[in-house]
């Protein structure tokens, strides 16, 4: 009769004991949160230099358009200028503070030279880059963004080069 | 009336499994996202990138960083001012930064050498023209072919 209502002994269940993995999960996020740089890294390439030979006679002059950027007076000035049959020039002056101001104006600028150079010389692959001494690298790199589409393979010329008058 | 059982309590169990499977993920995600999981590429405090629309991938591959007049270079442990770059002549401190350069360049793998030499350059980026010109021109006579400016994308 006892034995009737006696209770059953309960089934021991093993509990998973889940608050420490819960505590180490979230410790490990905010450890990966605090040290993860969330940018997004990119590069530029300079490719390797190359040499042309050029073997006939009838070989026409080589164009070598170099993109200089340089202070003239007190505003920024980007020229384009070029050899070849038929040599020439394109200069844009900007403010120094608008592209300050705004990056992307010298990209802008640089591009719609270069697209008009593109135009004349379809064939052209090569782009030789060159700064005054005190320009800064953000400026080299605008510079290379505007020509990458246009013509693919930059050389970088020296400041003493790019600081020669024309 | 005495055997009648009270009416269980339904006691609230929070769910965790759910949980437990977006704390993974989101490990997962930052691990793989992460600078340090694709390539060994360091950025010092302080070096500010220049900005690039441009969106080609890093590549693993020895390191320059110019930053507070200082050049540091991944294989060796040694600090270099930028002076000595731009110094007319070349300094035995250099000489001795190229001959470096050109053993490191000459025990690297031949299938290695068909992508040609690559460099990373780290600047940040209000440094000068003249000194990552300096610098480079160094580092492209010891016989690294390809240079690579490391740039923030937009």
């Amino acid at each position: 009769m006892d034995s009737m209502f006696s209770r059953r002994k309960s089934r021991h269940i093993l509990d998973l004991n889940i608050v420490p993995i819960l505590d180490m999960f979230i410790s490990v996020i905010f450890f990966l949160l605090l040290s993860t740089s969330f940018i997004a890294l990119t590069k530029n390439t300079l490719p390797p230099s190359s040499t042309v030979t050029v073997s006939g006679a009838d070989q026409k002059a080589p164009i070598s358009p170099k993109l200089i950027l340089k202070r003239s007076g007190g505003n920024l000035q980007l020229k384009i200028s070029w050899q070849g049959e038929r040599p020439g020039n394109n200069i844009v002056t900007l403010e120094p503070s608008a592209v300050e101001h705004d990056p992307g104006l010298l990209i802008e600028k640089a591009h719609g030279m270069l697209m008009k150079f593109k135009e004349q010389f379809p064939e052209e692959k090569t782009l030789r880059i060159g700064l005054s001494a005190e320009m800064e690298y953000q400026k080299l790199v605008s510079l290379m963004d505007a020509a990458r589409d246009l013509i693919p393979d930059a050389v970088l010329i020296s400041y003493e080069e790019a600081n020669v008058p024309e | 009336m005495f055997f009648n059982r009270r009416e269980r309590r339904e006691i609230l169990v929070l769910n965790v499994i759910p949980l437990i499977d977006i704390s993974a993920m989101i490990i997962i995600f930052l691990v793989m996202g992460s600078v340090f999981g694709e390539t060994s590429i360091l950025i010092p405090p302080g070096v500010f990138l220049p900005k690039s629309n441009n969106k080609e991938q890093l590549l693993n591959a020895p390191q320059v960083t110019i930053s507070k007049g200082k050049v540091t270079f991944t294989l060796i442990k040694e600090e270099l001012a930028i002076e000595d770059f731009s110094a007319v002549g070349t300094l035995p401190k250099i000489s001795q930064l190229k001959a470096q350069i050109k053993n490191y360049i000459s025990k690297l793998p031949k299938e290695d050498l068909k992508q040609g030499v690559v460099l990373n350059i780290v600047a940040t980026k209000t440094e000068k023209y003249k000194n990552l010109f300096d610098v480079l021109k160094v580092f492209r006579e010891s016989g690294f072919q390809s240079i690579l400016f490391l740039s923030q994308g937009n």
